[in-house]
């Protein structure tokens, strides 16, 4: 097994991005041997046989909502019953909690053990404010950080919570654009960079977009601190309607996203890129045939632990793609039906899909299949030492 | 009237909830999934195509064109008989507009055409804003089609006709002869007609669209497969029928009596909200039975037909009892039970669409697909 304490390329993303550190020992050994021994026999044998864990919203085969963790080999760990159904996960790597959002346009992020399950808290988004789904917590724990919808006024917000006080919410930062969906650190640790989709909902009017032939899509580098925008980057005009959702930091810090293009059908244009603060957003060329492939939808975007790969997913067009971070190039294709959750695992990619498979691109001998349909992301939380 | 609603709310809730199990896991498993073939795929989108989607976009051609008529006719020889026609003719348009309006896919897809035709809901109130900019302003730019087709979408469609002959000031149609409004008017209906010629003309070719769609292509970004054609075509029940919830009827009902607020309501100026709907349905069941979709479903899920049908019937039904303006409709609780039992209604068939037809053709995004986020 891979580990990203060995992996000897020096790059790491910053432990508050995608690739959390999760140290499973410390966890064991923090909890006690009688927590250990509550937990359900076959969660704590898979807990005692992973190395790295991963988290990921989910449907039950109930028809409810929850989210779960689960090993490499695909064993379910851990779940946490939703209300309703969740999107992206966060994890704070001092109190060891996860965070799972509500999809939009839903109120609720619930605060969870990630390995036994248990509910610690509730939290929901202010009046006039709904999550985006997406969020993170600073490298010291200290603040989590949201995406939320500020509707009345169609701009989308950063939320940012005192986690010592609660879970309190502090503030907001403007993160000038609408639609704003996945947010990370830089592996700067001070500067989040944000994707503004650019599509205006509102709850009043369900899910239906509203503002499809004036959408400004944007890429927008915030300062953690302050809140001051430092830079943002807008598609050329005749790409407007490509909605930038999800992104992923490379080793040269630059941040790859992947787009879904709302206008016509037959248009084919360009859907994965990345940005640099201070640099118009660059566009990746591929081959007619793999971005036809992609049916114009990017549903999520994973580089791997040593930032030289990009993974981007197609839940529509059933098919994932690895890229070269240097050069763009398609180092391999991967058909998976609704695949659509990536994460990075050990020098590769995990993959998971709404039928309930849980693959190791490129090397899974043994692929599984939970009996759960996955959300659109996975969040590793890979063990270390 | 409210027993009887009651009662048939009950049905259509029944319906709902067997429409939901059904689609879950039920003890017999899922239904088996229609064993229909490529090529009798491709021929329900051909019907699709033949005998509801060209006629309706060559009808809102007609009609766009009949409607700039009758403005140019209005502006030369105004009078209340004359406001009254182009009135008329806008109604018609708009109807016709409401039967086609869920083809989301295609050339209306281009160049903005959806919006340039219909922006709504305008929930910040651009178009008025705006409109009322160009009537105060008398904004030269706003007076021929071509000049108009530049400007924002919100001032050249069927919303601002709307407003031209109903908002206010209005009646002063009636008696300026060749005054700005009135050539506005003109320009927006002359902009009305030239779209629909385009969408007419795009899906009267035999290449083009309808090839793309008959013929679909594994290098074609958009319909590689049969079963992407008929996805186009299942969704326009499916998002149709999510567009009446979630655009016509909720946010302009509320949550009760009291908090409804019917100025949300499309065309609420011209209380043509309830013909747009009847048209939206009327239009959806032609499809339907134009479309023959109901031909590839297995003997077991055949029924689907009959309640689909059931509920088209029910919404019409429901539709014709309620009289104009459907403002007072929202806000009066006796009336109001009608919209409540359509918005049941419209859930009902959505579900079938959506939770039934659809996985029984294989054509269900997945459950990360679903919905894009």
């Amino acid at each position: 097994m891979a580990r990203a304490g060995n992996c000897p390329m020096s790059f790491r993303p910053h432990p508050a991005s995608r690739g959390i550190l999760l140290d499973r020992r410390r966890i064991l050994a923090g909890a006690g041997a009688a927590f250990v021994a509550g937990l359900a026999v076959r969660s704590a044998a898979a807990l005692e046989r992973t190395d790295a864990l991963f988290g990921a919203s989910c449907r039950r085969p109930d028809g409810s909502y929850g989210c779960a963790i689960f090993s490499e080999r695909g064993e379910i760990v851990s779940t946490v019953s939703l209300p309703d159904r969740g999107h992206d996960v966060a994890y704070d790597p001092v109190r060891r909690r996860a965070v799972v959002f509500a999809r939009r346009p839903r109120t609720f992020a619930l605060v969870f053990d990630p390995v036994s399950g248990e509910t610690l808290q509730t939290l929901t988004s202010i009046e006039g404010r709904h999550f985006f789904g997406h969020g993170f917590f600073s490298p010291d724990g200290a603040l989590m950080y949201a995406t939320e919808n500020d509707y009345d006024a169609a701009h989308g917000v950063i939320g940012v919570y005192d986690v010592a006080a609660g879970y309190r919410r502090i503030g907001e930062f403007d993160c000038h654009g609408m639609d704003t969906h996945e947010a990370l650190l830089m592996p700067d640790g001070e500067t989040i960079v944000v994707a503004n989709g650019g599509i205006e909902t509102h709850p009043d009017y369900g899910r239906q977009k509203l503002n499809l032939s004036t959408m400004e899509p944007s890429i927008a580098f915030i300062d953690r601190r302050s809140g001051d925008l430092l830079d943002r980057q807008l598609l050329p005009s005749h790409l407007h309607k490509l909605s930038l959702h999800h992104i992923a930091v490379d080793a040269q810090a630059r941040v790859w996203f992947g787009g879904q293009y709302q206008g016509a059908s037959g248009d084919a244009p360009p859907l994965v890129g990345f940005a640099e603060a201070g640099r118009p957003l660059a566009l990746t060329a591929m081959p007619e045939t793999d971005l036809a492939g992609l049916g114009n939808y990017i549903g999520s975007v994973a580089t791997s632990r040593d930032g030289a790969r990009v993974a981007v997913s197609s839940p529509v067009g059933n098919t994932m793609l690895i890229l070269e971070a240097a050069t763009g190039d398609i180092l391999s294709r991967h058909a998976l039906r609704d695949g659509c959750g990536l994460a990075p695992d050990g020098l590769g990619f995990m993959a998971t899909s709404g039928a309930g498979d849980i693959v190791r691109l490129e090397d899974d001998d043994s692929p599984t299949r939970a009996d759960l349909e996955w959300d659109n992301h996975i969040l590793a939380l890979d063990a270390v030492g | 009237m409210i027993a009887s609603l009651s009662r048939r709310a009950l049905v259509g809730l029944a319906l709902l909830f067997a429409g939901a199990t059904a689609s879950h896991g039920q003890e017999d498993g899922p239904p088996a999934p229609s064993r229909a073939t490529e090529a009798e795929k491709l021929a329900v989108v051909a019907n699709a195509i033949d005998g509801f989607i060209r006629p309706g976009y060559a009808r809102f051609h007609d009609h766009a064109t009949a409607a700039a008529s009758a403005m140019n006719g209005l502006c030369s020889e105004p009078g209340d008989t004359a406001l009254q026609d182009a009135r008329d003719r806008f109604a018609t348009l708009a109807a016709s507009w409401s039967r086609i309006e869920f083809v989301r896919f295609g050339p209306v897809m281009d160049d903005n055409r959806l919006e340039k035709i219909l922006f709504f809901p305008d929930r910040r109130g651009i178009a008025l804003r705006q409109i009322q900019g160009i009537l105060g302003g008398e904004d030269e730019t706003a007076t021929t089609q071509q000049r108009l087709a530049d400007k924002s979408v919100a001032v050249q469609g069927l919303g601002a006709l709307e407003f031209v002959l109903h908002g206010t000031d209005a009646e002063t149609l009636a008696a300026d002869r060749g005054g700005f409004r009135c050539i506005y008017g003109r320009a927006i209906a002359r902009n009305l007609s030239s779209i629909a010629g385009e969408l007419d003309a795009a899906w009267s070719e035999d290449a083009g669209i309808a090839t793309r769609l008959t013929a679909p292509d594994a290098a074609d970004p958009a319909w590689r497969s049969a079963e992407d054609s008929l996805q186009e075509i299942v969704g326009i029940f499916i998002h149709g029928l999510e567009a009446i919830r979630d655009l016509r009827l909720r946010p302009a009902m509320g949550e009760s009596a009291e908090a409804a607020k019917p100025n949300l309501f499309l065309f609420r100026r011209s209380e043509l909200a309830l013909a747009s709907l009847r048209a939206n349905f009327a239009g959806m069941n032609d499809l339907f039975a134009a479309s023959k979709l109901a031909g590839l479903l297995p003997e077991p899920q055949a029924y689907l037909e009959d309640s689909i049908l059931f509920e088209f019937a029910n919404a019409e039904r429901t539709l014709s009892e309620l009289a104009p303006p459907l403002t007072e409709v929202a806000s009066e609780p006796d009336k109001r039970q009608g919209l409540t039992y359509l918005l049941i209604v419209t859930d009902s068939l959505q579900s079938q669409f959506a939770e039934q037809v659809s996985p029984i053709l294989g054509l269900s995004a997945g459950f990360s697909a679903l919905d894009g986020d």
